[in-house]
């Protein structure tokens, strides 16, 4: 695929916009993207979205599988990054864009071990819970990775799994049903966030939008987590030595507000589902899904078909749900 | 529980695993034109266990495959770079296709495209390869320095030697080039600057670095790229000196 035309005049007001701090869009050059999330109805399903116009959507789930040779006591991590070619007109599916961002989500998420994999150990050597966050790029404008390390993150505090354990008497697994057990949070680390620069002769532009970057020849990512460690550093252009101080300083407050934005979100959510704490009565299991090893090819994928949400099996009525039947009712 | 080894002892001295000191760089060996007369440009870098090959061709035509896209204006810079199976202690099936393998080139591409004088051949195409046979730490950078140097060896024009080096903070001190065996231990930033003008070119971070001490690491690593870049220099002018000798 070409790369995209871009107009002499439109590339001059850009460069020249920022020689005098002055941005498409009337942000000023170190002024961050208004990030919004949302989450949905099912566990670990995250929308963000950076003003104006870039949207990631970020699922995870999780099933029960074989650990990897290398790390029988962990369980696996993967992450898979889909850019609609509806959001760039342009066919992406084997270009360098997703695999760019799924190395930047690896790298931060993954190899700098944000996500506990040792607590989904189920079974040493045997078993663990795969676990699996699917990024899909709905709305494309700059700053996917910023984006799309948002929507994980949000994806994977909010998660929730079944519990599974190896009954100690008859040595086979049983996956409890969310609705008869407390469900598991993902045990995260820390929490990464990433933010991107363009970079122009010496002045830095937070946050890019998609013009700038295509215009404006260097990209700085910084990514922070929330104790201030630097968890990730890419650059694509010449950068002195103070500017790129100043970007990490800039970088690291704008992480530690955004992250305590998406912590508070995450809360309110957490209220909101209303998850009991399940007490099994005394006595044998009456319930419960009781399976051989053997069986356990074939169940995961029933498993992970019929994953219902949340919201279907909470036994206790919310707020929200009264609310609905009053409509209902009224209408 | 952690146990006080005989490391500990050393690291009271201020000596690493190893028995460096922390400003040391491990022993550094290179060659030009390892691969003649194939290859237009070729170097091998050593850093302690760490080799890494680097051959350039051309410039030459552009590939017919390639030709449909190429602004005839241009110049196409192709970086490919790959490890051996046997390179690292885990024995790999496939090198190539591997996201960080692809990460590696791409990055390689950006840096090349950065240190190549533009358009200097336009319509033509140069290929960069580089294979990594051993890794102790500090790869990325021996791959950078590797290229810079098969490039100079190749006759290529460039504005500036792009060289590189890891760097580190562990126990409030800064370490330089760090190896297999100290990675598993603290952070690994790569740092790569442009020899004349002291800029930044290349930073990788792998695990976890406070914030706060990015500048005393940085400013470590830009003193270990002035050895790395003193050594490259040397190295060329060794043999440009022969070729002279020869010719007279």
């Amino acid at each position: 695929m070409k790369p995209k035309t871009i107009a002499n005049c439109t590339r001059s007001l850009v460069k020249g916009g920022a020689k005098n701090g002055i941005r498409l869009g009337a942000r000023g050059i170190h002024e961050f993207r208004t990030a919004k999330i949302s989450f949905g109805n099912s566990v670990g399903s995250c929308e963000a979205v950076l003003l104006p116009g870039t949207r990631v959507f970020a699922q995870a789930s999780a099933a029960i599988g074989e650990p990897s040779d290398s790390r029988p006591g962990e369980g696996a991590f993967t992450i898979s990054v889909w850019v609609s070619p509806a959001a760039t007109g342009e066919m992406v599916g084997s270009s360098e864009k997703p695999s760019a961002i799924a190395r930047t989500l690896e790298r931060m998420f993954k190899e700098n071990r944000a996500v506990d994999l040792e607590s989904l150990c189920i079974k040493f050597g045997e078993l663990a819970w795969i676990l699996r966050v699917d990024v899909h790029v709905i709305e494309m404008n700059g700053c996917l990775q910023d984006t799309a390390a948002l929507a994980v993150l949000g994806a994977l505090l909010t998660f929730q799994r079944p519990q599974a354990e190896i009954d100690v008497n008859t040595d086979e697994l049983v996956v409890l049903p969310l609705a008869e057990c407390t469900p598991v949070e993902l045990h995260l680390f820390h929490l990464p966030a990433v933010m991107s620069f363009a970079l122009c002769d010496e002045i830095l532009l937070a946050e890019p939008c998609q013009e700038e970057e295509d215009i404006l020849p260097g990209k700085l990512l910084v990514g922070i987590n929330d104790s201030k460690e630097l968890c990730h550093l890419h650059l694509t252009h010449p950068i002195e030595q103070e500017l790129l101080l100043e970007a990490t300083k800039l970088a690291q407050a704008q992480c530690l507000d955004r992250l305590n934005m998406l912590k508070g979100l995450v809360e309110e959510v957490k209220t909101q589902r209303e998850v009991p704490i399940y007490k099994r009565p005394q006595g044998p299991r009456a319930t419960g899904t009781v399976l051989s090893l053997s069986a356990l090819e074939t169940s995961s994928r029933n498993r992970s078909e019929k994953k219902p949400s949340i919201k279907y099996l909470s036994p206790l009525i919310t707020a929200s749900d009264i609310n609905m039947l009053e409509e209902l009712c009224i209408l | 529980m952690a146990y006080r080894t005989h490391l500990d002892d050393l690291w009271e001295q201020q000596i690493r695993p190893d028995g460096r000191t922390p400003h040391e760089l491990r022993n550094i060996t290179c060659q030009m034109g390892i691969f003649h007369p194939q290859a237009s440009g070729s170097a091998s870098f050593n850093i302690g266990n760490t080799k890494v090959m680097a051959a350039v061709y051309g410039p030459h035509e552009v590939r017919s495959s390639q030709k449909k896209h190429h602004n005839p204006d241009k110049m196409i810079i192709n970086c490919e770079y790959s490890s051996a199976t046997f390179s690292s202690n885990e024995r790999k099936s496939s090198t190539k296709a591997d996201r960080k393998s692809m990460e590696i080139s791409s990055n390689l591409r950006s840096v090349m495209e950065h240190i190549i004088i533009p358009d200097i051949f336009p319509g033509s195409q140069i290929d960069v390869y580089v294979e990594l046979l051993q890794d102790d730490g500090g790869s990325y950078s021996a791959c950078i320095n590797a290229a810079t140097l098969a490039l100079v060896d190749a006759g290529i024009p460039i504005r500036d030697y792009a060289v590189a080096i890891t760097a580190t903070m562990s126990h409030s001190v800064c370490m330089v080039d760090i190896n297999a065996q100290e990675r598993g231990q603290c952070a690994e930033l790569t740092i790569g600057v442009l020899a004349q003008s002291n800029e930044i070119i290349v930073l990788e971070l792998a695990n976890l670095l406070q914030n706060f001490y990015l500048k005393d690491v940085l400013d470590e690593g830009i003193k270990g790229c002035a050895a790395i870049y003193k050594i490259l220099e040397e190295a060329v002018r060794q043999k440009f000196n022969k070729m002279e000798q020869s010719l007279v």
